[in-house]
């Protein structure tokens, strides 16, 4: 409470002197105050006119009443520093002082205020100063005058290499002022400008030469003993040191040898008595007491602001827990007691809000969020307490306008800035758990209750522009995660680390996670913003370096939920480049080769050869081979084919039907034609599963996968579709577990090849084994025609062609 | 950082001295004190045709203007 609203940037003494003159110290004003009012005489009616001035209206005809608009608060910090520079101006330019002659340079004070104020000219063309400089410099030199031209020329570039933001205003400034400077320019004028040479420095020799140091005593002990003017007693003059044996206290001598002091009471001015004792009789506050003090409105009214902006008043009582009360100590003669102490009640509660929401922010929370808003709030609250010191200072400073004092009016005016805060205070005083993690949250649901209630926009903008800081404090560890790949530890992120140390081939899945945690804005698109960042990190460990510059959040300037979201989602998607960039990565480069390698191997003719191989005894090179597939891949391509054995399991479904093949083709020759019609058909069967797998099957399915891994956006939308590509591979190998009667089947059917060989040279029967084949092609002809209902297309296709051999 | 408010102040001080010679040479009769406050105004807002014009207003009350010759 009681904070003065300085501007930290202002620092000229006069300015120092009008806060302090508008901050309360309102002796000299209240005396005048109350000349005037003797002057005037009280005016019966509530609200008093009390003019400054009367007399003197300002030259340029109009007399200025002063009129406030409500956001007074910015014009404070622009308003009073151009107020104290034109003072300066004015008495400098024109010779007339405030002290000495008043009257003239409020005139010329007031006029210029108006003038320099006036919006009524056009803006400054760079351009158009940069020509018409251009054109001085060219008559310079068209009239001889290569000095004077080469001098302007080089401070223009000068200027421009200092880079001043404001160089063509004040170029401008300087070509409406100048002068005829083709005619009266002269370059020896710069060499006046140049300060004189400083003396050269003093020499030890000089000082030497000027007062030896050999004299008697000179190197004694000094002794510093107290003076007259204690403060004098030290003595720097090499004379007065030759004189020790008197005590330095001499007064004469400090006198004489000391550099002239400032007598200070040369700074006092004589008063009169009868000043003395009006100005003891406007400091109302002293007689307080049992017996009800008559004030002036004025001094109500600024009784009024001094509690307002939290510093101690002589009207209102402030207790522990920040409520005001207003005191029933004084009355003022305009209205009945019990109006003007329902006036000053009515006060003390939104006095009582505005303190409790200062002292709020004087609590200290853990949490970033909070406290960030709390500087927001604290930011807000003082820009507020400008607004009343500025309504304080147009009582205070007389600037030849009529002012009105109105208490009344007062109340409106402060209504009316009160409240945003008024609703302000409302959501920290209902929100017991402004520590909670989901506090924003309840921030932004009021929000767009707001919204949605149709709420005033002074309100509205204040809860947004409160909002806007704790949310930006809020998006910091998302944006890092998306810049950068970094993970702050932050309680309200969902995005965790998994397994710090997993294998690179599963960084992709496994060693993020994103856990929603109910904490997450929901404007936020949090699986984006997880994407983007695992893009980073692996383009990181690819070696990529400053992936995406850092861009921040711009709010929309008004307050919509439907804006506002928008605005979080352009905002995330200006983000996403590194995920274009990692796409680009595995399509152009080696990777994508390595990818699509990866794809071939899965593919019929590689597998059909490993199978062949294996047949021929080639087992420790298919092995291998069988492995490296597996594990062969670069990592990046790895977290795309995520484990699986799909390679396994075709590689096993070909195996057998090769092996069949294989010992139905090294059968001999035979005269046997049941034999002959068998074996015909076993290998009839071969081949027709032989080609489902690898034309029906391998073909399209990889074909299809393929294109899918091409579309895919990002590295989940290619691992997905691998994962389809294993799955239906699986199904259309019949793997499925419920399907396992028809692949047994399948594999006695297989086994049959090899029970012919044993009997292919004997004289046994192939009637059992023909039988058994009959029997085990139907009913795996069936039981695929079933499934195929509802399954795969080529199951179907399978079917129809194993019924032809059931024929 | 005191360094670095020393070089801004030694960077502002620059400034003023050229704008101060080109002031001169343009012979707008501006002195250093009224030259810095004129270039405050303006960098406060204040729009330059204004106060040119506010200046040459004041310039007419001065007493002493017929004998001053700009500096």
């Amino acid at each position: 409470m009681g904070r003065k609203p300085l501007d930290p940037a202002a620092s000229t003494p006069r300015y120092r002197e009008q806060v302090a003159g508008l901050a309360g110290a309102a002796a000299p004003f209240r005396a005048d105050n109350i000349a005037r009012n003797r002057d005037t005489g009280n005016a019966a009616s509530p609200t008093s006119h009390l003019t400054f001035d009367a007399t003197s209206k300002t030259e340029c005809g109009i007399s200025q009443s002063s009129s406030f608009t409500a956001d007074a608060a910015n014009m404070m910090a622009h308003s009073v520093r151009p107020n104290a520079l034109t003072d300066e101006l004015v008495e400098v330019i024109s010779g007339f002082s405030m002290e000495k002659d008043t009257r003239q340079f409020k005139l010329l004070r007031d006029c210029a205020s108006k003038g320099l104020r006036n919006q009524h000219y056009a803006r400054v063309n760079q351009f158009d100063v940069a020509s018409r400089l251009d054109g001085l410099i060219e008559k310079f030199r068209i009239l001889n005058n290569e000095p004077l031209a080469d001098a302007l020329q080089t401070r223009l570039d000068e200027l421009r290499d200092q880079g001043t933001k404001s160089a063509p205003e004040i170029l401008s400034f300087f070509l409406h002022l100048s002068d005829k400077p083709v005619e009266k320019t002269r370059l020896a004028d710069l060499e006046l400008l140049k300060p004189p040479a400083p003396p050269p420095p003093l020499t030890w020799a000089e000082i030497i030469a000027d007062d030896p140091l050999n004299e008697e005593g000179v190197w004694d002990e000094v002794e510093f003993g107290t003076g007259s003017n204690s403060e004098e007693s030290v003595s720097f003059d090499e004379e007065q040191s030759s004189d020790r044996s008197t005590p330095p206290s001499n007064p004469a001598q400090d006198a004489r040898d000391l550099p002239e002091l400032y007598d200070a009471s040369d700074a006092a001015q004589e008063m009169s008595q009868n000043i003395m004792d009006e100005i003891t009789q406007a400091q109302f506050w002293r007689q307080l007491g049992s017996e009800i003090v008559v004030i002036t409105e004025l001094q109500a009214i600024r009784e009024v602001l001094l509690m307002l902006r939290g510093i101690p008043s002589s009207l209102f009582q402030v207790d522990k827990y920040d409520k005001v009360r207003s005191l029933r100590a004084c009355r003022i003669a305009q209205t009945s007691i019990s109006a003007f102490h329902d006036i000053l009640d009515d006060f003390a509660r939104t006095g009582t809000i505005l303190a409790q929401l200062r002292g709020w922010t004087k609590q200290k929370y853990e949490q970033v969020l909070p406290q960030a808003y709390q500087a927001s709030v604290e930011r807000r609250l003082w820009q507020f307490d400008g607004s009343i010191a500025e309504i304080d200072e147009s009582f205070v400073t007389r600037t030849g306008s009529t002012v009105t004092v109105s208490i009344l009016e007062l109340e409106n005016r402060v209504r009316y800035l009160t409240e945003p805060w008024r609703s302000v205070a409302t959501t920290i005083q209902s929100d017991r758990h402004i520590a909670g993690l989901d506090f924003l949250d309840r921030l932004y649901e009021r929000l767009c209750y707001l919204t949605m209630e149709g709420s005033d926009g002074p309100t509205l903008s204040y809860h947004y522009t409160l909002y806007q800081e704790p949310f930006k404090v809020y998006l910091k560890p998302i944006a890092r995660w998306m810049q950068s790949g970094e993970l702050l530890d932050d309680p309200r992120s969902p995005i965790r680390l998994a397994d710090q140390h997993c294998d690179l081939g599963r960084m992709w899945s496994d060693r993020f996670e994103l856990v929603p945690n109910g904490l997450e804005h929901p404007a936020i698109p949090m699986k984006k913003v997880f994407t983007i960042g695992k893009c980073v990190r692996m383009l990181q460990e690819l070696g990529h370096d400053n992936i995406c510059p850092a861009i921040d959040f711009r709010p929309p300037a008004e307050f919509s939920k439907e804006r506002f979201e928008a605005a979080i989602n352009r905002w995330v998607d200006s983000c996403a480049a590194p995920v274009i960039t990692l796409q680009e990565c595995l399509r152009d480069s080696a990777h994508g080769q390595a990818l699509w390698k990866s794809l071939d191997l899965l593919d019929g003719p590689y597998l059909s050869e490993l199978a062949i191989r294996s047949i021929d005894g080639g087992d420790r090179y298919v092995l291998a081979e069988l492995t490296r597939i597996r594990t062969g891949a670069p990592w990046l391509i790895r977290n795309i084919m995520r484990e699986h054995n799909v390679h396994l399991c075709i590689y096993n479904a070909l195996l057998p039907l090769y092996r069949a093949k294989t010992t139905l083709q090294r059968l001999s020759a035979s005269t046997r034609s049941d034999k002959l019609a068998l074996r015909q058909r076993l290998l009839w069967f071969a081949d027709t599963l032989l080609t489902y797998m690898t034309m029906d099957v391998l073909k399209p399915t990889l074909l299809q996968a393929r294109t899918r891994l091409r579309q895919a956006t990002d590295i989940d939308a290619m691992a997905t579709a691998f994962a389809q590509l294993v799955t239906r591979l699986e199904a259309q190998l019949l793997l499925p577990s419920t399907l396992k009667p028809i692949t047994t089947a399948i594999a006695s059917l297989l086994d049959l090849p090899l029970a012919l060989s044993h009997v292919w040279e004997t004289n046994v029967t192939v009637d059992e084994l023909g039988n058994g084949y009959v029997r085990l092609l139907t009913f795996v002809t069936h039981g695929i025609q079933s499934i195929s209902r509802d399954g795969e297309q080529s199951w179907g296709l399978l079917a129809e062609k194993l019924s032809w051999g059931c024929m | 950082m005191p360094a670095a408010d020393d070089s801004k102040r030694k960077a502002a001080r620059e400034t003023i001295d050229i704008l101060h010679e080109i002031s001169t040479l343009l012979n707008t009769h501006l002195d250093r004190q009224s030259l810095s406050y004129c270039v405050s105004l303006i960098e406060n807002g204040v729009n330059p045709e204004a106060l040119a014009n506010v200046i040459k207003d004041l310039r007419q009350h001065n007493p002493q203007q017929r004998s001053d010759n700009g500096l």
